[in-house]
């Protein structure tokens, strides 16, 4: 077959191996759970079959050999010729993680590159039964490089960013006298230049002086490595410094394993790896492209559509020629003028074509509607998608973390669009990962507390009015709303006065400070994800909100609610001067008009009581930075916007009214601007901007001191 | 054939020669989408003064800058000559005011040289050089890379300088 023939089938092939590769992902670690369960064996069975199949068809042969292996072991389990156990799951799972890398490469390269010796020799030894199942130390957690989930998103997202992500290996001088000193002048530096996120060993035993003379660091940045290099090296007693790129799609599998091997090994290897990086972003070019399986019922009804829509263009076409000859023909001029009796029978004339323009354009204004759904519908994936790899994090992290956990889905079937689900990953993995770590207590903690040993977290998605509901609830130690206010006041980003007036929830809510999470400090860099601000900025760009509920020693359960859509927007759109600015309605709480007179100054800031409560006002030309002076008006139209638990009130000079819009970037060259989400195309084609209310309302509490904040 | 083909091509770039403040500047022709009447633009708060706003472009968001105040010219007026250039660079769509657009040229390699220190004001950093027309005119060939890119670069250190907040 040749090249050309090949690639045709690539794109589907890898939708194919991904979804196998998903379907066993979850049913193996549902398999733990349920040993016994044949049924379930026997999916898995035919999830790694048909996968060996695809890729023996397209001459993918490590794949094969792999899944043929792991296909026999599968078989003698169904046959009872093997027993399960913990390390046959952490082999099968292994073999999966394996299959990944290789599938990234046939992503990346076109072909299956990768090392699968040692996997496939793990599996052939269960086959013949020669291994000592106890004995066998955990591979998942053995590497020496192994990046977690979290850790691996953050260097995607830096990577979306333009940053590179780094390996650092500093060695410092055998006579070194304060090792932690330099430790701490390193990631002090470092810290200037981007970010730390792991630190082998861990920086506990870094500040302990608990290592020789060798630490290596994960650590993204926008600079190059020469930068870096020479940043590490102004630091005296360091005797050496070896940075290579992290490549995370291609070739992680290679860096593992030339990590277990020698120092000296290690060195030659990572050049090998520097070699590869530049090899693999020249075929990148053949990239595959990205497909979407949508149903073919749903095809039907576009197509369906769209064939409504040609009708209705020939409709307009008849419409308009009827007006034109209507208009050109010089006797209907001359007949207008002299005869009473043609100009009304005339007349009726025109009324048939406006009667027909109208029922077009009403037809045509459903039929975009329509269209409008059903696109949106194909965009829409079930959200299983993102849920399907929790339960394998679950249970890695719970081993991790030493705890018992039991965790359960619901809803997975829920859609939600494309873009929502690429962007709920993160903050999901961030809240999953917080309540196996500081939510559920140990097994015997749990005991001693009367509670099961097994602690519980529910994951559920559901549909609830125009939003979808996700929530993360566990029933472990609950979060302390007093202890929360402690570590705000010894952060420094409350006052104890404040602290003191704040309610339950406000108080809940302080979680949410940049600042708060103590991840960001080099005391913890491997430990606790990257903190609640950083989930609740996640959300709040795709226009979601998250709350919490808790109780202590009950447990918690945080609640994010998400729009159906990213693309299109349920907008108020305001005049300001000259512009059209468009709130998104999810954050407007209610439209006021208030009498100038009305407003007072408090603090040299302009407020409104309304119903009882203060409201600080801004005008918005003012709050953009474009005009700075409101108009002179005895009635003010107010639009008043909410945002977790504050409320502004923003002045505009007009209203125009509510309107669905289509998101459009402001792209590149623009890049992002504080205030500013994007913007629209309206009916008559001029361009209005879509408020960022968020950064907006940030951006005035960092302008003009904080008194929104509160 | 087509290695004579090529010998003319690589000698030889086609320019858009537009003016800008009684000056004649040329860009190459490969990075010239279109090339639009003035249109009302919608301004963009808080970015820097040269980036006039945005425009609609057959559905797409456009922005555009006005070279005047890039390059620190002074401001002309608007009138009927008056012309937005789309560029294309790398992805990057950008709309560029000029006083008006003349002509599009074939010029020899041969005849452009590197740009002296200073040209009418304009920092020679954004300049690729200066090629003589037969006529004797000057045209001055734009960095277009440079005129658009430096905007990233400091885009990207805004937002660096806003990570480390």
């Amino acid at each position: 077959m040749s090249d050309l023939d090949m690639s045709q089938y690539l794109g589907v092939f890898i939708d194919e191996a991904e979804e196998q590769i998903q379907q066993l992902d979850e049913t193996i670690v549902q398999l733990e759970k349920k040993p016994d369960d044949l049924g379930l064996l026997n999916t898995i069975f035919r999830a790694a079959h048909t996968l060996k199949g695809a890729a023996a068809s397209m001459g993918f042969d490590k794949l094969s050999t792999l899944t043929h292996r792991m296909e026999n072991v599968l078989d003698n389990l169904r046959a009872g010729k093997l027993l399960l156990s913990e390390y046959i799951i952490d082999i099968l799972l292994a073999s999966l993680d394996k299959m990944k890398d290789l599938k990234e490469n046939i992503i990346a390269t076109g072909t299956d590159q990768g090392e699968i010796d040692n996997i496939v020799a793990d599996l052939e030894n269960i086959l013949s039964g020669s291994i000592d199942n106890v004995s066998q130390p955990q591979k998942i957690t053995q590497d020496n490089l192994e990046l977690d989930e979290v850790e691996k998103n953050v260097i995607r997202s830096a990577e979306v960013k333009g940053y590179n992500a780094y390996e650092i290996k500093i060695v410092l001088e055998p006579d070194c006298q304060m090792k932690s000193a330099r430790v701490y002048l390193i990631f002090n530096n470092l810290k200037e230049q981007g970010e730390v996120i792991k630190s082998i060993p861990h920086t506990r035993d870094l500040e302990k002086e608990n290592f020789d003379d060798t630490f290596t660091l994960v650590f993204v940045s926008p600079e190059d490595i020469d930068i870096l290099t020479n940043i590490i090296k102004s630091i005296s007693e360091i005797k050496e410094v070896k940075i290579t790129p992290i490549h995370l799609e291609g070739n992680k599998e290679e860096n593992k394993e030339q990590d277990k091997k020698e120092e000296a090994v290690y060195k030659t290897g990572s050049e090998q790896k520097d070699d590869k990086v530049k090899t693999d972003k020249k075929v990148k070019g053949l990239k595959v492209r990205q497909t979407v399986r949508v149903d073919v019922q749903r095809l039907e009804t576009l197509m369906n559509l769209v064939g409504e829509l040609v009708i209705d263009r020939t409709r307009l076409l008849d419409i308009g020629n009827g007006l034109k000859v209507r208009m050109n023909t010089k006797e209907y001029f001359k007949t207008l003028n002299n005869d009473g009796n043609n100009i009304k029978s005339d007349l009726s004339g025109n009324e048939d074509l406006l009667d027909s323009l109208e029922e077009v354009s009403l037809h045509i204004g459903r039929i975009t509607s329509d269209l409008q759904e059903e696109i949106m519908k194909a965009r829409m994936f079930p959200i299983d998608q993102v849920f399907n790899r929790f339960p394998r994090m679950v249970r890695n992290l719970a081993q991790k973390a030493g705890k018992e956990i039991e965790f359960n889905i619901e809803g997975r079937e829920t859609e939600l669009d494309r873009t929502v689900i690429e962007e709920i990953g993160d903050p999901l993995i961030h809240l999953l990962r917080n309540a196996i770590d500081h939510g559920i207590e140990t097994p015997e903690e749990r005991l001693s507390k009367g509670k099961d040993r097994k602690g519980k977290i529910n994951l559920k998605a559901y549909h609830q009015e125009n939003q979808i509901v996700i929530t993360v609830e566990d029933d472990g130690a609950g979060i302390d709303a007093e202890k929360i206010k402690a570590k705000a006041i010894e952060k420094g980003l409350i006052s104890t006065d404040n602290a003191d007036r704040l309610s339950q929830s406000e108080a809940l809510n302080l979680i949410f400070l940049p600042g708060f999470s103590t991840s960001r400090k080099i005391t913890d860099v491997s430990g606790r994800g990257v903190g609640m601000d950083i989930v609740r900025n996640h959300i709040e760009k795709i226009n979601g909100t998250i709350d919490i509920s808790t109780t202590p020693g009950k447990g918690t359960c945080f609640i994010i609610k998400l729009p159906l859509t990213l693309a299109i927007n349920h907008s108020l759109l305001t005049r300001v001067g000259k512009g059209v600015y468009a709130f998104p309605l999810t954050n407007v709480v209610e439209i006021i008009d208030l009498k100038t007179i009305e407003i007072q100054k408090v603090q040299g800031r302009q407020v409104a009581v309304v119903r009882g409560r203060v409201l600080p006002l801004v005008y918005l030309g003012q709050a953009l930075g474009v005009i700075n002076t409101p108009p002179e008006k005895e009635n003010l139209f107010v639009v008043i916007v909410g945002l977790v638990e504050k409320q502004v009130g923003f002045i505009v000079d007009n209203l125009i009214g509510e309107q669905e819009i289509v998101i459009k970037s402001l792209g590149n060259f623009i890049g992002k601007i504080s205030g500013i989400a994007g913007a629209t195309i309206l009916g008559d084609g001029s361009v209005a901007l879509i408020l960022d209310i968020q950064s907006l309302i940030n951006h005035l509490g960092g302008e003009s001191g904080r008194d929104f904040d509160n | 054939m087509a290695t004579e083909k090529e010998k003319i091509a690589k000698e030889e770039i086609q320019l858009v020669v537009f003016r800008l403040a009684n000056e004649t500047y040329g860009v190459d022709i490969n990075h010239v989408q279109e090339i639009i009447r003035m249109q009302d633009i919608t301004e963009i708060p808080r970015t820097p003064d040269f980036i006039e706003g945005v425009i609609n472009l057959r559905g797409r968001i456009i922005p555009v800058i006005d070279l005047h105040k890039r390059f620190g010219l002074p401001e002309a007026e608007t009138n009927s000559n008056t012309r937005i250039m789309v560029v294309e660079l790398e992805k990057v769509t950008v709309g560029m005011i000029v006083d008006s657009v003349s002509e599009v040229l074939r010029m020899p390699t041969t005849s452009i040289e590197p740009p002296p220190s200073m040209i009418n004001g304009i920092d020679v950093a954004y300049l690729k050089g200066v090629g003589k027309w037969e006529d004797n005119r000057l045209i001055i060939l734009l960095d277009l890379e440079r005129v658009l890119k430096e905007r990233e670069q400091r885009q990207l250190e805004q937002e660096v300088a806003v990570g480390e907040d």
